[in-house]
């Protein structure tokens, strides 16, 4: 049996290629068509072409309110992310191979755990009456009890536990690129520790950290279960909008807008940042 | 008065001695080399200097002050890396002043210096580069540069060349000499080629399992090793046992019924006697010397390479190419050398 040589690349990548059409493309191009879907209240989804469903998120500051705040989370989680994860992928690195193998996983721990397990763990200490509340009232950092339950510092200090170790693992990456001899120049030339970390190590690491950032901002302004459990329905993102709309209102046109218009915000900010770090770092990095 | 002095320099990892009890002595403006085998404790020597490593004990006095007592970054040393370890993220212009700015040498003097390093390196017109996108003979003299435009007390040299093809090694090897005479600046290199010590360096430093194996000019290192150790490295050498008589009042080695008058202080008894392949010759008078069968010959441009089976064992023999006839391969042939063409070291003295 003989078979043309130009369809043979295409029958081998067929099977995944067809697993990816069928399970993430048809999908995507579903919701999408469906947010063009008309719904009423008694009527239900109706086939017929209409724009409105776009037309009320894009002219309704109620919606206004919630992207932004998805936004401020997910930029607070990856600031945060940075300004932990950096040192921490650092030390990690300059460890011993055996304690690095064990910090790694204390690192990636979170990972682990079910996202509802670490969430409600989470919860139990964020109440007015949980453990960082008692404590600080009984160290007299604070005078009342401090509720971070249903409040946007909760849903990042529990976002930024659970997505620290991407930001870790990308930096490491592009730590163990560098060449471990350039620090030493560095230090030979006469700079002092700090001096070789801010000028040396930081800048051949930032590509990793910028990696790294898009990926922790991603997962934090689509995440769902976290700011469902400590948010609430009281505190909306983009994410737990799109499920009620879906789920309670069952209006699914317009959880179907608002789910591509999160999509295309992310698709836009992760692509427009990628080109920046390509543009910036072309000379150097290749 | 010595400039440097490595005093009972010592390194233990856990139990494992990787430098032990070095004592080196370095005039101002010499170029020494630190020559041997992988794991001799070169480089972790130079490291010490350096202070990238912990000594485990011992000195290093540097014109009286210990060096060991000054951290790493105040040391003024210029060092050069076998990767070069150059900063990939700014151009060559900034590297080479990096070291300047930490001594916060003003811009524009900055500049000039940078400026007058880089033409001593030749690479003037190339500041504006990253180093990504030089040639890896290039990015060995903006390593170079960057060392020396901070006018080290001491430029430590580790395998700078070993990374560059052959051609290119030996120009190297060539202006590396040149800039280290132009500038005087005192050089410890480190390399496992004794090819590159010997055309460098003023003294070698032959080192072996963490010790010292001989420190002498390379012609005297190479005329007159120390040891079997230090004549194997330096080149190729033959080794055979002999026996050491004395007869009368003078003491004769006697290889396989080849005898030479020998320096009356040689141990009497076995001995291994190591010759220089380049100075065995052919002979045909068959009262003298050992008898051998060509067993192969390869062409070497400026000479011969001869393997020669022999009742010691296979020899190797080198025959300056000046256009005589040679012996072709399956010929008989008689082998003999000189007095003073030997090295002779009693057994098990090693």
């Amino acid at each position: 049996m003989t078979t043309n040589p130009k369809l043979a690349p295409l029958l081998l990548s067929g099977p995944a290629l067809l697993v990816f059409i069928g399970l993430v493309l048809a999908p995507l191009v579903m919701t999408a068509l469906l947010s063009f879907y008309d719904w009423g209240q008694y009527k239900g989804i109706v086939a017929e072409f209409t724009i409105k469903n776009w037309h009320e998120v894009i002219t309704d500051e109620y919606y206004y309110e919630i992207f932004g705040r998805t936004l401020r989370i997910a930029l607070f989680v990856t600031a945060i992310s940075v300004v932990i994860g950096v040192p921490e992928a650092y030390i990690l690195n300059r460890m011993s191979p055996q304690w690095r193998g064990v910090f790694l996983l204390v690192v990636i721990g979170p990972l682990l755990i079910s996202v509802v397990a670490r969430t409600l763990g989470w919860a139990l200490l964020f109440g007015s009456t949980g453990l960082i509340s008692q404590a600080l009232l009984t160290l007299g950092a604070v005078r009342e009890p401090i509720d971070l339950m249903f409040t946007e510092s909760g849903v990042v200090i529990a976002l930024t536990h659970v997505l620290v170790p991407f930001m870790v693992l990308a930096v490491m990456a592009a730590l163990q690129r560098l060449n471990p001899d350039v620090e030493n120049a560095a230090m030979s030339l006469g700079a002092s520790g700090f001096t070789v970390w801010r000028r040396v190590i930081l800048p051949q690491i930032v590509p990793g950290i910028l990696s790294g950032s898009v990926i922790v901002f991603a997962l934090a302004a689509s995440a769902f279960a976290t700011p469902a459990i400590i948010g609430g329905r009281r505190l909306k993102v983009a994410a737990t909008l799109a499920y009620d709309e879906f789920l309670n209102t069952l209006n699914w046109p317009l959880g179907a807008a608002i789910a591509m218009i999160l999509l295309g915000a992310l698709v836009a900010i992760i692509v427009g940042s990628n080109r920046l770090i390509e543009r910036r770092y072309a000379q150097v990095f290749e | 008065m010595s400039y440097l002095a490595l005093e009972r320099l010592t390194k233990a990892y856990g139990g494992v001695l990787a430098v032990e009890a070095l004592d080196l002595t370095v005039a101002r403006g010499e170029f020494i080399s630190l020559l041997g085998p992988s794991g001799c404790g070169k480089t972790t020597t130079l490291q010490m200097i350096a202070g990238f490593v912990e000594p485990t004990s011992g000195r290093a006095m540097l014109e009286g002050t210990d060096l060991f007592g000054v951290r790493p970054n105040k040391r003024g040393l210029g060092v050069v890396f076998q990767s070069y370890a150059l900063f990939p993220h700014v151009t060559v212009a900034e590297n080479v002043a990096f070291g300047l700015e930490m001594r916060g040498v003003p811009r524009a003097e900055r500049e000039q210096r940078v400026k007058q390093t880089l033409d001593l390196v030749g690479l003037s017109g190339l500041a504006d580069r990253y180093p990504r996108r030089m040639s890896g003979g290039q990015q060995q003299r903006v390593a170079l540069a960057r060392a020396l435009v901070i006018q080290p007390a001491i430029l430590l040299l580790d395998e700078p060349l070993s990374n560059l093809d052959a051609k290119l090694r030996e120009e190297m090897q060539t202006e590396l000499r040149t800039i280290q005479r132009s500038v005087g600046t005192t050089t410890i290199l480190v390399t496992h080629d004794q090819g590159e010590a010997m055309a460098l360096s003023d003294r070698i430093v032959i080192m072996n399992k963490g010790r010292v194996e001989q420190i002498a000019r390379p012609d005297e290192a190479y005329a007159r090793p120390a040891s079997a150790f230090v004549a194997n490295f330096l080149g190729k050498t033959n080794v055979v046992s002999a026996k050491v008589v004395s007869e009368g009042s003078r003491h004769i080695v006697d290889i396989a019924g080849f005898r030479l008058p020998v320096p009356d202080r040689s141990p009497t008894g076995p001995v291994t006697v190591t010759v220089r392949p380049e100075r065995i010759t052919f002979v045909d008078d068959p009262a003298l010397g050992i008898r051998g069968c060509v067993h192969s010959r390869v062409f070497q441009g400026t000479h011969w390479l001869f393997h020669i089976e022999t009742e010691l064992g296979a020899l190797i023999v080198l025959r300056q190419n000046d256009g005589a006839a040679v012996p072709l391969e399956g010929e008989n042939v008689r082998l003999a050398w000189g007095e003073n063409d030997l090295l002779i070291e009693a057994l098990g003295a090693s």
